[in-house]
């Protein structure tokens, strides 16, 4: 039987999440509620490539932006993934509005890059630590 | 080591702080529910929108549209088209709770007896000797034994019901989502 995926909240900007959801809570729930479409679908097919969905979309670096569907009047919101082939799991990162969208794919692309050097372990620790559920 | 949650809504009430953010991301699916079904039909054909879009005639805004929209805002027509499309008959089934069980049953066993009977006509129309023909026999069978099972084991719990048992029960059965040949034999004859 294949690996399962998983989602992991490590590389996540806590305080982006929470300024967010107090703006935008309709938006946020949809991205996240995706997010979990995605996982479903990576289970099934495998990988990234096997499936093209348009609120899925690659931004490079195995960053992945996943937007909102099915809320009215909504704000274009883009929640940032990396998509860990190997390890099979899905991190969140960021969660922004369009207008945000340049600076939060560079932010992004920084910490998988730090991710895939080595450089995170401490912060991974420091969130396990901290987690409280 | 990281942390890894469960579920997106859980992920979402534990990174906002927020515990109501679950609910919503609930909520989220259950609205999407359909859509969703929808979409992943399309990628196990392996269809991308614009493949889509072709077979059903429009430009793939329209499609990416509608795979982004939720189940109330969904138009009958265009889910039709949609899965007509995709090679899926559409077959919609009206329950109402308010009715009796009986009345509930009735309506599933008839529907059942309905697909069966495409079942035997497909059967006819390959001939006895056939392979299809077998494996549909074979089919109705397992149908058989799956509702004897069930309706066993419900009766059994009937009060003052003497429990009814079926020699060789423990025998594994295969479910209509493992029973895949008996499915395509199913779609050929509705096509």
């Amino acid at each position: 039987m294949a690996e399962m995926w998983e989602i992991s909240e490590a590389l996540a900007e806590k305080n982006r999440f929470k300024a967010f959801n107090k703006k935008h809570p309709r938006e946020l729930a949809a991205c996240f509620s995706n997010l979990g479409h995605i996982v479903e679908l990576l289970n099934r097919h495998g990988n990234v490539g096997a499936f093209q969905v348009a609120f899925f979309r690659s931004e490079g670096e195995n960053v992945y932006r996943i937007g909102q569907t099915g809320v009215k009047h909504a704000v274009e919101t883009r929640l940032y993934v990396y998509v860990f082939t190997a390890g099979h799991t899905v991190y969140v990162l960021t969660i922004g509005d369009k207008t945000q969208q340049a600076e939060d794919i560079r932010r992004c692309k920084e910490t998988v890059r730090k991710f895939e050097r080595g450089e995170t372990h401490e912060q991974e620790k420091h969130d396990h630590g901290h987690a409280g559920g | 080591m990281s942390k890894k949650s469960t579920t997106t809504a859980m992920l979402a009430a534990s990174l906002t702080g927020d515990p109501e953010a679950a609910a919503r991301v609930a909520a989220h699916q259950a609205e999407t529910r359909f859509v969703r079904t929808l979409i992943d039909m399309r990628i196990e054909k392996k269809l991308s929108q614009r493949d889509l879009a072709k077979k059903m005639g429009v430009g793939p805004s329209k499609v990416c549209r509608l795979e982004a929209c939720s189940d109330r805002d969904l138009n009958l027509g265009d889910v039709f088209l949609y899965s007509k499309a995709l090679g899926v008959t559409m077959s919609v089934m009206f329950d109402d709770p308010a009715l009796p069980a009986a009345d509930r049953i009735k309506h599933h066993v008839i529907a059942a007896h309905d697909l069966l009977e495409q079942l035997r006509k497909l059967a006819h129309q390959v001939g006895g000797e056939d392979s299809i023909s077998e494996k549909i026999k074979q089919f109705y069978g397992e149908v058989l034994f799956n509702f004897a099972l069930r309706f066993g084991d419900s009766y059994s719990k009937l009060p003052g019901a003497t429990p009814i048992r079926l020699d060789g029960a423990d025998t594994p059965v295969k479910g209509p989502a493992h029973d895949k040949s008996a499915n395509k034999q199913l779609s050929a004859a509705n096509a």
